[in-house]
C-alpha cells in the first residue's frame, strides 16, 4: 500500500488527544450519598456478572480511536498495491499534431485542455513513475523515467500543439520499449522446476495514459501488454481545408505547370468559402467561391504558364473561419527543372537515340567504347549512364543505371536461358518508370531475349513466365533499370510509350523529378544535399525572421527537422571555392497537407488492435484502487457502532 | 443529602396525636417495669388479675388462700395474680451523618416515626427512654412518663442534630449495658455502617425484652434515579466510589440492596427483632397508623 499524501498522517497525533479528552471527559459529577457501601458491592457485583461492561466501556475508547485512526487513514489517500504500485510506470503520451490547434467553442486552444488533463494525470499518480512522451510528426520522450511531478508538470506546461502529422504508432512503440525496459524479472525459480517448461515471460507493471483527441493513425502493432487509458480532449468538429497541393510539368519544352488543389469539408455543416491560388505572391487565377456540403471534397485544377523556379501558395478562406486555421494555406515551389545529363554508352542505336532527342531537358553524351567512361567520376558527371547492349562487371558507384538488351552480372550474375517472344504476364503501372507508359508494344513481339530472373536486390517490374522483361535493382548506392531485351528486336521504339518510358525512367534515376518540390510536413527532416566544399549553412524561416545554423554533414549533406511553421523555408549555404558574400539556396516548403489532421472531429476511442483502452478519465481512476473511501466508509460504520454501544450501556 | 429540614414545622401535629392517645404498643411479651404500671409483668403480684395456683406453704398470706379449691379437693393452695408494672420503651434514634441525606428527607422522616412511636408509648403510660446515637451514645433527656411528656419528647427531636459518621457496635453496646431490663427497645436507623449491623443488632436482642428495629431508607437509596457518569461521595467518610449508571451497574445495585435488606430480615429473625422496612416515600403517619397495625405492633 502506498500513501497519497503521507503528510496527512501527522493527524495520527489526534490519538492521544482523543485519549486526553477520554480521560477528561469522564470527570465526574459528585453526589453525595449516605453511604457507599452498597454502591462498592454493587460495582463489585456487576463486574463479577458482567465482566465485559469494562471491556464494553473501553470499547467506546477504542472505537474512537479507531474511528480517529481511519479517518487520518483515509485522509492519507492510501492506494493498494504496496510496492507493487509505487512502482508502477505510467506513459504519459501527450498528443501535439495539428489537429490539437483546433480552437474550441469555448475560444482555447484543444491543446490546452490536453495540457490541463496531462496535468491532472500527473497529480494523480503521485507516488508512481513516470515519463512524459510528445508525440506530432516524431514521438519523442520530454523527461526520464521519474517520481517527480514537478519535472513531470513543468515539462507538459513548456509544450506547445506542433504543426505536424501524428506519429502515433511510433509513440506506442516508444513507450512499450520504454515499459520493457522497465519490466521486472521474475525472481529465479528453482532450475528443477523450470526444466521443460517455458522462462515466465517478465512482467511489465505499467501503463499507458494516451491524451488526445483521436485524430490518430489506427495501432497495427503488437498486441500491447499493458493498460492503455485514453483521456479524450475536443468538442469541435467543423473545419475545412485544404488536404492537397501537388503539381507537375506538363511534357512540354515549356515546361508549364499543371497544378491541382482539394479543398475538404470535414464537417458536417456546410462551409462556404474561397479558394485562390497565388504565383510568386501574386494571383495566378481568379478567386473561386464554393460551398461545401459536409464531408464533401471540391477537387481543382490550374494550368499554368512558367518555366522557371516559382513560389505556389493556396489559399482558402472559410466565411467567418474555422476551428483549424493551419490546413486553410499550403505551398509548393516549383524550382526550374535541371537537365538531365546523361551519358549514353554503346554502338549508336538510331531508335534509342532518337527517343533521347525527343526528351526534354537532357544534355547526352554518346560514349562508344565503356572503357572511356571513367567509373570514378561518373557520378559527378553523369546523373544517368544509358548502357545500350553493353554493360562493365563492375556499374560506377553514385550514379542511376538504365540497361538495354545487356545483364548486368552483378545481379544476375548466372547465364540465362533464351526465350523466343516471350508473353508479358504482368507490369508494375504504380512504378514511377511506367507510370505513362502502355507496355502492350512489347507482349508477345520481342524476337528473342533472356529474361531475368528474380534476384535479391532486383524488382521485377514487366515480367513473363520466364522472368522479368524489365527489371530494377538497387544496392548500396547502386541504382538502375534494366531493359532484358535489345529495344531493337521488339517494335516498342515505335510506340509512344517509348519515349515516355524513357523520360520517366531517367528522371527516375536521376532524382531530379520536374523540379516541383512538393514539401514536408512540420518535424520531418530537411535534407539537401549541398555537395562536398560547404561552409556554412543556414535555415531561413517563411517570415525571414529567424535563421537557424544547420550542421554540415559529410559530403555537403544538410540535415534538420522542418519546424513548426508552415510555409516555405529556404536552406541556404555557402561553399569554400565561392565569394563568401555569396548564399546558394533552396526552397523548402513546409505545409500540413494531411486530411486526418484536417478532420478534426474528436473521436472517443482510438483503434488499438487487440488492445483494449480504457476510455474517459472517469473510469481510469477507478483502476487505480483507491482506498481512502472504504477507509472512510468503515471510519463511519466503527462512529456508528461506537454510538450504538454508547447508548446501549 | 437533604437540605431541609421543614424548620417550624412540627413533628407530629395535634389530630394525630389525638390519634396517638387511642393507641398503643404492644408486646409480645411482658415487660417489667420499676413500678406498678398499666402493663402485665411476669412477676407474680398483687394486682387483680389471676394468674396461677401453687401449694400453701407455711407463712404465705391466709388472705390469698382459694377456699373454693378447699371445700372440693380439701387442699390448700394460694392464688398467684400478675403484677401490673409500668413498660419501658427505648426509642434509639439513629442522629449520624447518613440520616441526613437522601430524598425525601431521611431525618425527618426518622424523627417523626421516632415521635409518634414515643408519643403512643407515653399516651399509654409506658416510660420512655430517648436515646440518640452516631459514633456513640447521647441518652437525651432521662426517661420520660406520661402524657405530659410528649410535649418534651417532641421538642428534644426537634432540637437534635445529625451528628458524625454512625458507629453503631459501640453505640448499641453502650446502650445495652445501661438499657433497662425487659424493655421494648425501638432501633430507628438505615444501618449504613461500613463495620456491618449484625453484631451491633445482637446488643438489642430480643432475648430479654422485646425489640424492634424501624429500618429507614430514602427513596433515592431505595430506587436511584441519577444517570451519567457520578463520583459518589460518602456523607459519613468521605470516600467515593465512580459509578457509571447503566441499567447493568443499576440492576447490581437493586440485587445489592435486595440482599441487604434480606441479610437485616435474617439477622432481625436471629436475634429476635421485629424488622419494619420504611422508606421515606411512605408518610410516617402511614407508617405507623397502617404498617405497625397491621404487624400487629400497634394495638
Amino acid at each position: 500500500m502506498s500513501w497519497i499524501a503521507p503528510a496527512m498522517l501527522w493527524f495520527l497525533l489526534l490519538v492521544p488527544a482523543v485519549l486526553l479528552l477520554w480521560f477528561l471527559k469522564i470527570r465526574r459529577t459528585e453526589t453525595i450519598v449516605p453511604s457507599t457501601v452498597l454502591w462498592s458491592r454493587a460495582l463489585q457485583d456487576e463486574r463479577v456478572r458482567s465482566p465485559f461492561q469494562r471491556l464494553i466501556r473501553n470499547l467506546v475508547l477504542l472505537l474512537q480511536l479507531l474511528a480517529v485512526i481511519l479517518a487520518v487513514l483515509a485522509l492519507a489517500r492510501p492506494e493498494f498495491g504496496s510496492t507493487r504500485y509505487s512502482s508502477r510506470l505510467n506513459l504519459i503520451l501527450l498528443d501535439a499534431s495539428a489537429s490539437m490547434n483546433s480552437i474550441e467553442r469555448d475560444g482555447k486552444k484543444r491543446f490546452e485542455e490536453a495540457r490541463a488533463r496531462a496535468l491532472k494525470i500527473i497529480d494523480d499518480i503521485s507516488g508512481e513513475r513516470a515519463v512524459l512522451i510528445r508525440f506530432a510528426t516524431r514521438a519523442e520522450t520530454l523527461t526520464p523515467v521519474t517520481s517527480d511531478l514537478n519535472l513531470l508538470s513543468d515539462a507538459v506546461r513548456q509544450q506547445q500543439p506542433s504543426s505536424g502529422l501524428t506519429a502515433f504508432p511510433q509513440a506506442l512503440e516508444l513507450a512499450l520499449s520504454i515499459a520493457r525496459q522497465d519490466s521486472i524479472v521474475p525472481a529465479q525459480v528453482e532450475e528443477e522446476d523450470t526444466t521443460g517448461e517455458e522462462a515466465l515471460a517478465p512482467q511489465i507493471d505499467a501503463r499507458i495514459f494516451i491524451v488526445t483527441d483521436g485524430v490518430l493513425p489506427r495501432w497495427d502493432g503488437d498486441p500491447i501488454p499493458v493498460p492503455v487509458i485514453v483521456e479524450p480532449v475536443g468538442e469541435e468538429s467543423s473545419n475545412s481545408g485544404i488536404v492537397t497541393l501537388a503539381a507537375r510539368r506538363e511534357f512540354s519544352d515549356e515546361g508549364d505547370l499543371r497544378v491541382v488543389v482539394e479543398v475538404r469539408n470535414s464537417g458536417d455543416d456546410p462551409i462556404a468559402g474561397e479558394l485562390e491560388l497565388l504565383l510568386d505572391g501574386q494571383a495566378a487565377q481568379s478567386t473561386e467561391r464554393r460551398t461545401l456540403e459536409g464531408g464533401e471534397r471540391w477537387t481543382r485544377s490550374f494550368a499554368l504558364k512558367g518555366s522557371g523556379s516559382h513560389q505556389l501558395e493556396a489559399r482558402w478562406k472559410p466565411e467567418g473561419g474555422d476551428a483549424l486555421s493551419l490546413d486553410d494555406r499550403a505551398w509548393l515551389v516549383a524550382a526550374a527543372p535541371r537537365p538531365i545529363r546523361i551519358a549514353r554508352v554503346g554502338a549508336p542505336n538510331v531508335l534509342l537515340d532518337d527517343a533521347l532527342a525527343v526528351i526534354p531537358s537532357v544534355e547526352v553524351e554518346f560514349i562508344e567504347d565503356p572503357a572511356e567512361l571513367d567509373p570514378e567520376t561518373a557520378a559527378d558527371e553523369f546523373d544517368v549512364v544509358v548502357w545500350d547492349r553493353v554493360v562493365p562487371d563492375a556499374l560506377p558507384l553514385g550514379t542511376g543505371h538504365l540497361v538495354f538488351g545487356a545483364r548486368p552480372i552483378q545481379f544476375w550474375p548466372d547465364e540465362v536461358p533464351l526465350v523466343e517472344q516471350p508473353r508479358l504476364v504482368s507490369w508494375r503501372r504504380d512504378d514511377p518508370a511506367l507510370r505513362y507508359c502502355e507496355l502492350g508494344p512489347i507482349d508477345g513481339t520481342v524476337i528473342a531475349t533472356r529474361p531475368l530472373p528474380p534476384m535479391p536486390g532486383t524488382t521485377m517490374l514487366a515480367e513473363c513466365r520466364e522472368g522479368a522483361l524489365i527489371a530494377r535493382f538497387v544496392a548500396d548506392d547502386l541504382r538502375g533499370i534494366v531493359v532484358a531485351f535489345d529495344v531493337l528486336d521488339s517494335p516498342w521504339p515505335l510506340s509512344p510509350s517509348f519515349p515516355f518510358f524513357i523520360d520517366a525512367a531517367l528522371r527516375d534515376l536521376a532524382r531530379i523529378g520536374g523540379g516541383i518540390e512538393s514539401g514536408l510536413h512540420s518535424g520531418e527532416l530537411i535534407e539537401v544535399v549541398a555537395g562536398p566544399g560547404v561552409t556554412e549553412a543556414r535555415l531561413v524561416n517563411p517570415t525571414l525572421e529567424k535563421e537557424t545554423e544547420v550542421p554540415v554533414l559529410p559530403g555537403g549533406v544538410l540535415r534538420i527537422p522542418a519546424d513548426d511553421e508552415l510555409g516555405i523555408h529556404r536552406m541556404q549555404w555557402r561553399r569554400a571555392d565561392q565569394d563568401q558574400g555569396v548564399w546558394l539556396d533552396r526552397w523548402i516548403p513546409v505545409n500540413l497537407l494531411s486530411p486526418l489532421e484536417s478532420s478534426i472531429e474528436p473521436r472517443p476511442s482510438i483503434g488499438l488492435a487487440g488492445a483494449e483502452a480504457v476510455s474517459g478519465s472517469q473510469n481510469w481512476s477507478q483502476g487505480r484502487r483507491h482506498l481512502w473511501i472504504w477507509f472512510l466508509a468503515t471510519a463511519l460504520l466503527v462512529m456508528l457502532v461506537e454510538w450504538i454501544v454508547f447508548h446501549r450501556r | 443529602m437533604s437540605a431541609h429540614d421543614d424548620v417550624g414545622e412540627p413533628l407530629l401535629d395535634e389530630d394525630f396525636l389525638a390519634r396517638c392517645s387511642r393507641l398503643a404498643l404492644i408486646s409480645r411479651s411482658v415487660v417489667r417495669g420499676k413500678l406498678r404500671g398499666e402493663r402485665r409483668s411476669r412477676r407474680r403480684g398483687i394486682s387483680t388479675e389471676f394468674a396461677d395456683h401453687r401449694d400453701y406453704v407455711v407463712g404465705d398470706d391466709l388472705r390469698h388462700l382459694d377456699w373454693n379449691i378447699y371445700g372440693r379437693l380439701e387442699k390448700l393452695f394460694i392464688k398467684l395474680f400478675e403484677e401490673e408494672e409500668e413498660r419501658n420503651v427505648v426509642l434509639l434514634l439513629d442522629a449520624s451523618r447518613s440520616m441526613n441525606c437522601g430524598e425525601p428527607d431521611k431525618w425527618r422522616h426518622a424523627r417523626q416515626v421516632t415521635a409518634a412511636l414515643g408519643a403512643i408509648a407515653l399516651a399509654s403510660g409506658d416510660r420512655v427512654h430517648l436515646r440518640i446515637f452516631d459514633r456513640e451514645l447521647h441518652p437525651v433527656g432521662g426517661s420520660m412518663r406520661g402524657t405530659r411528656s410528649i410535649l418534651r419528647l417532641l421538642q428534644l427531636l426537634e432540637q437534635v442534630k445529625p451528628g458524625e459518621a454512625t458507629a453503631l457496635l459501640p453505640s448499641l453496646r453502650a446502650h445495652a449495658s445501661s438499657a433497662p431490663p425487659r424493655a421494648l427497645q425501638i432501633l430507628v436507623t438505615d444501618l449504613m455502617d461500613p463495620a456491618g449491623f449484625e453484631d451491633a443488632l445482637r446488643q438489642i436482642s430480643g432475648g430479654q425484652g422485646e425489640s424492634w428495629l424501624i429500618h429507614v431508607l430514602s427513596q433515592s437509596e431505595r430506587n436511584p434515579s441519577q444517570t451519567g457518569d457520578l463520583r459518589l461521595r460518602d456523607i459519613e467518610n468521605d470516600s467515593h466510589v465512580d459509578v457509571s449508571f447503566t441499567s447493568a451497574v443499576l440492576d447490581a445495585y437493586q440485587r445489592v440492596l435486595d440482599n441487604f435488606c434480606e441479610e437485616v430480615r435474617q439477622v432481625c429473625n436471629r436475634y429476635r427483632i421485629q424488622p419494619v422496612e420504611v422508606t421515606t416515600d411512605i408518610p410516617f403517619d402511614q407508617v405507623v397508623l397502617e404498617m405497625l397495625r397491621q404487624r400487629r405492633l400497634l394495638g
